[in-house]
């Protein structure tokens, strides 16, 4: 397969750069698409591609352009298009490499959605922990602008437009669609209620259209060569386009790699050298923190959308951490509930309160301090967490623990029981937080 | 993968290009300056401003926070909102290097726990903590993004990884950010 979003390649130690992605067939997509196709057409085309959000999502992107089409909104004042490079979802790291190695595919998907969608400027909001890759992508910007394929009449047509970095300070919910907004304006990021969304009142109650990183990646492959060329990239017959996957925790070559979508776990983790050491696994979490566990029973579904719902997990951000038969999978779970309970705005009770109370009963289990009813409570608690709270969260938060109730029950009594971890003594952790 | 995944050479075939596209669709914007107006431009810039000024200091003091505030027309409490919400924000002295040793669970997998209990043997100091040169501190952080690094920390602009977890690395790793820290500032 030839790699669509990492199709320039970096040397080591620096991003593609103008040339490079040029001569890889770069900004091909930006000029038909300026010069020949219509906005409507083109959000035409992103509907007929099969392109969904790699957010976590999976919200179909062409809906998503279409609510633009709207005739509010279009008097002459700003419409926004927004990109989500926060990406702090423990296990996570693919928006990152495309920054690092491929930052012009990135612009151009942007430059051709702006128009698509009639947008009047256009932002990208990073993580600042990024600190590399924003000076890759600065440096990119600035060559982008120099070439004219920014700012002002952009290729010698009537469309300009500009693109500018907004750095965050390093916070899970600026993820949010809605709470990235407000941090944009420089708010405290606590999310908005929607409706009304983004598209009707989005940056500073302008309509605004959010997208991930790598959504906006697939932009330029889906104009070039069409929708039915992007659906057949895929590898099952309900997906689309390539996928960004990576592997990490339990791997023993962790990586990122473009892959057809619908690449089964098994053929990505052997790419990966199988599970660190040569051991057995035990499960996986196969696109972020806030998706269930799958096990070695789940190694050939399609990594995709539809065939992992159907398992009981969601496909999330594709980068998946493998869990060897060496490593807890309630300890796993309460690391995800830390980082939950940490990086929750604390904007309503449910989730503020509610879990660091899941925490604090996982934590129990693991020290062996834990009765039986607890095990009720903890999954009572998880069930209740995400319908009541504001945003999705603590819905996400809720994932892992479904799946570690669907498939390591044994483990959960084992705890019980066995009066603690049964996997080994760990040297003492520090108790940090 | 099948054939149909190769692009047919001069893009897609038995396409009649439209007329160029009207105006009407896609306004111009030459002069946009991006921001709706000067008020919403500085607000924009007030992470920007509070992390200049926590280079500058150390860490955000409350004369930080008032002259942010003066410098992007915020009442000092609007500013706090937003200092005291950000990982990287520091409202307490935390060393002239913090050190942020990401513990989420692809770190955590790869011995997350063994980097930090050596970091704090080597620095003699625990998480939270300051060394008593006021030189280095150590703290937590969430997911860094660099998963297939683990386990790695953020010190200055890098982070670090995958980082060997006995004490001899851990000592040559401190030296190392040291001399980074020191050479980035002309110091030292
Ligand atoms: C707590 C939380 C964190 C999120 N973090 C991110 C993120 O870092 N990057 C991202 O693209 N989407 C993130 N999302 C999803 C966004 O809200 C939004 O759905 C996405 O950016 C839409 O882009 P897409 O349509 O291209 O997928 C997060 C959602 C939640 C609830
Ligand atoms: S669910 Fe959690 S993160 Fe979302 S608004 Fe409520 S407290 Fe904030
Ligand atoms: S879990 Fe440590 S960088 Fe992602």
């Amino acid at each position: 397969m030839p790699p669509v979003l990492l199709a320039a390649r970096a040397d080591a130690g620096h991003a593609a750069t103008l040339a490079s992605y040029r001569d890889a067939g770069g900004y091909r997509a930006l000029d038909t698409a300026l010069r020949q196709r219509t906005p409507e057409e083109l959000i035409q085309q992103v509907k007929d591609s099969g392109l969904r959000g790699r957010g976590g999502a999976g919200f179909p992107s062409g809906a998503k352009w279409g609510f633009m089409l709207a005739p509010e909104g279009r008097d002459g004042g700003g419409r926004y298009l927004v990109c989500n490079a926060d990406e702090m979802e423990p296990g996570t790291f693919k928006d990152r490499v495309i920054l690092e190695q491929n930052p012009h595919v990135l612009i151009e998907g942007m430059a051709i959605a702006s128009y698509a969608m009639s947008m009047t400027d256009a932002f990208i909001f990073v993580r600042r922990e990024y600190f590399e890759q924003t000076r890759r992508l600065e440096a990119a910007l600035a060559e982008a602008r120099d070439a004219k394929l920014l700012g002002a009449n952009i290729l010698g047509t009537e469309f300009s437009l500009d693109i500018h970095v907004h750095r965050s300070g390093g916070r899970y919910i600026c993820g949010e669609e809605t709470a990235l907004l407000n941090a944009f304006e420089g708010r405290r990021a606590n999310p908005r209620a929607k409706p009304p969304y983004p598209a009707v009142s989005g940056l500073w109650g302008r309509p605004t259209t959010v997208h991930n990183v790598e959504t906006l990646a697939c932009v330029p492959g889906v104009v070039e060569h069409g929708a039915a060329w992007f659906k057949g990239l895929a590898k099952n017959p309900e997906g689309a386009g390539t996928k960004l996957y990576g592997g990490s925790g339990a791997v023993e070559h962790p990586q990122l790699i473009e892959r057809p979508i619908g690449t089964t776990l098994r053929e990505l983790l052997g790419e990966m050298g199988g599970v660190k050491g040569g051991r057995k696994l035990l499960g996986v979490i196969p696109g972020g923190a806030s998706t269930a566990f799958i096990t070695p029973e789940h190694l050939d579904t399609p990594m995709d959308f539809d065939p992992l719902v159907k398992v009981g997990t969601r496909l999330g951000t594709g980068t998946f951490i493998v869990l060897s038969e060496n490593d807890c999978p309630v300890k796993a779970t309460l690391n995800l509930q830390r980082f939950f309970a940490r990086e929750s705005c604390g904007f309503c009770t449910p989730c503020r309160d509610g879990l660091p109370y899941g925490v604090d009963l996982l934590a129990r289990l693991e020290r062996g301090e834990a009765q039986r009813e607890d095990l009720d409570r903890i999954d009572h608690l998880f069930q209740i967490i995400g319908p009541n709270s504001f945003c999705a969260l603590a819905a996400g938060a809720a994932e892992p623990v479904k799946g570690l109730y669907a498939h390591f029950r044994d483990i959960l009594e084992a705890h019980v029981t066995g009066r603690g971890c049964p996997f080994g003594r760990e040297p003492a952790e520090l108790a940090h937080a | 993968m099948s054939a149909a995944a190769t692009p047919p050479p001069g893009g897609v075939p038995g396409r009649t290009p439209p007329a160029p596209t009207s105006t009407a669709a896609a306004p111009a914007h030459p002069q946009r300056a991006l921001w709706p107006d000067d008020k919403a431009k500085k607000r924009e810039r007030i992470v920007d401003v509070l992390w200049e000024l926590q280079q500058q200091r150390g860490f955000l003091d409350d004369e930080a926070i008032r002259i942010a505030g003066r410098e992007c027309d915020l009442t000092p409490h609007e500013v706090d909102e937003v200092a005291t919400f950000y990982n990287l924000l520091l409202r307490k002295p935390a060393g002239r290097i913090p050190i942020f040793v990401c513990d989420s669970i692809s770190c955590e997998l790869n011995g997350a726990a063994a980097l930090m209990a050596s970091l704090a043997r080597v620095l003699g100091i625990a998480p939270g903590e300051v060394t008593a040169d006021g030189r280095f501190g150590l703290l937590p952080i969430v997911c860094l993004g660099h998963c297939d690094k683990a386990p790695c920390l953020l010190a200055g602009e890098r982070v670090l990884g995958p980082c060997a977890t006995d004490d001899d690395d851990v000592r040559n790793l401190v030296k190392e950010i040291g001399d980074a820290a020191g050479a980035a500032r002309g110091t030292r």
